[in-house]
């Protein structure tokens, strides 16, 4: 296949464009986080000093492999931060691994005014909805108190339509720092605008099949505002995008 | 999944480092005309160039290659980064810059061929904005920035072999609708 004349608009970066960006790359990004990357790197090159000591962790490793379930988990799973959140990035079905009684936790279900005024912190709400989409304004969910536990201090809003597909926007002060656990290549970084990174979540765990399944369930879009996090389920990236943007104006 | 699973478990134990010199001096042609590919504008291609790799350096530290290549990392910051440019600037002029004071030429360059050089790239230009949002993607990545297929279809998150066949069809309707352009 003849596809050489594809390449006529290809042209290489001005040399004096390309040293400039990379002075300022250079300039602009040797702090101290980029420090202790470095340092960290070279502390894990250093083979030697360290060689006691995983000998010592892989036994250690492998026996907790062998008999508990939840220390498995722990050790087959990597912590990775994206847009600021922390995610547990595990192959392991946590359903198995983190066994234990379960509570439903109700919420107080009221209407949109109601709910404003005794949830304790200010919100943004998105004011770009998809035409068609209206919000379930009687039947706005919020958690608050103790009895709540992790929940505490979040509220829950669906849009609904008759012709497509509804969403649903949850805000809560929740500390999400433990992290929620996802499978490998299941997150990613956007960003909203220059300043607002965005967490995208394809999926979620197939409770039948013991398996992240990024077919499986929604996408979710998460974000922060004012310390509070948003995160809107559903199934449109792109129209996500348009109604987080509209929450930052 | 498996395999990226293994890689993620290496990543526990083994941290390479990243020279990010290297990085720059490889990728930036790469991005570059990724860029210029998609937007046909020398200073719009300058600007989001810059705009990628800023973003990158400043979140190098969160980097994490057991999870993507340095190049798959930066290309999906340069597609995050068009997305919002995008955005921005709803209706873009998609243009071939003219030529400029760089590209003003030596007395013994032939004049006639450099004309019907721009007059092409105008030409090439037209048939690929012409495309589906998907396969002027799958240009830019190929013949622009130079990935191969394999890498493409991480970047954009399709089979190797979908990408195989969508460019080979892509570029079979690009080669007839240039030939047409060229009356031949």
């Amino acid at each position: 296949m003849d596809d050489k004349f594809l390449y006529l608009l290809r042209e290489q970066p001005d040399l004096e464009y390309a040293k400039n960006l990379h002075q300022k790359l250079t300039q602009s990004h040797s702090d101290s986080k980029w420090m202790l990357n470095i340092n960290l790197h070279t502390f894990a090159l250093n083979r030697k000093a360290k060689l006691g000591w995983i000998t010592v962790l892989i036994a250690v490793g492998i026996l907790a492999m062998m008999t508990i379930s939840p220390v498995r988990a722990f050790v087959s799973s990597l912590i990775i931060r994206v847009a600021g959140q922390l995610f547990e990035v595990t192959e392991d079905y946590p359903g198995d691994n983190y066994p234990g009684d379960e509570t439903i936790i109700e919420p107080q279900v009221m209407s949109l005014s109601d709910a404003l005024a005794i949830f304790p912190h200010n919100i943004k709400l998105p004011t770009n909805i998809p035409t068609g989409i209206v919000m379930d304004e009687e039947n706005i969910r919020v958690y608050i108190g103790e009895e709540t536990g992790p929940f505490a201090d979040t509220i829950e809003i669906d849009w609904v339509s008759d012709a497509s597909a509804g969403f649903t926007l949850r805000i809560t002060n929740h500390d999400w720092g433990i992290g929620e656990i996802v499978a490998p290549d299941s997150v990613e970084e956007i960003f909203l605008d220059d300043k607002h990174p965005a967490v995208v979540i394809r999926g979620g765990w197939d409770a039948d099949e013991k398996a992240w399944n990024n077919e499986y369930g929604n996408i979710r879009l998460r974000w922060l505002v004012d310390n509070l996090t948003y995160e809107l389920t559903g199934h449109n990236l792109e129209q996500f995008i348009e109604i987080a943007l509209s929450t930052l104006e | 999944m498996a395999n990226q699973f293994e890689a993620l478990r290496t990543q526990r134990s083994i941290t390479q480092p990243v020279n990010w010199d290297t990085v720059y001096t490889t990728e930036l042609p790469r991005i570059y005309n990724f860029f210029l590919y998609k937007i046909g504008d020398r200073e719009f291609t300058q600007d989001l160039t810059a705009i990628t790799f800023e973003r990158a350096w400043k979140l190098r530290f969160k980097y994490c290659n057991a999870i993507a290549s340095p190049s798959t990392w930066l290309f999906g910051i340069a597609r995050n980064v068009l997305k919002e440019h995008l955005r921005k600037n709803k209706v873009i002029e998609q243009k071939i810059d003219p030529i400029s004071h760089s590209d003003e030429l030596p007395s013994n360059v032939d004049v006639e061929q450099v004309i019907q050089q721009k007059q092409d790239k105008e030409r090439l230009r037209k048939i690929i904005l012409e495309l589906p949002e998907r396969e002027q993607d799958l240009i830019a990545l190929k013949y622009g920035a130079g990935l191969t297929n394999r890498a493409i279809a991480e970047i954009i998150e399709l089979s190797e072999s979908n990408v195989g066949s969508i460019l080979h069809r892509t570029v079979t309707n690009l080669r007839k609708k240039w030939d047409d352009s060229h009356g031949r």
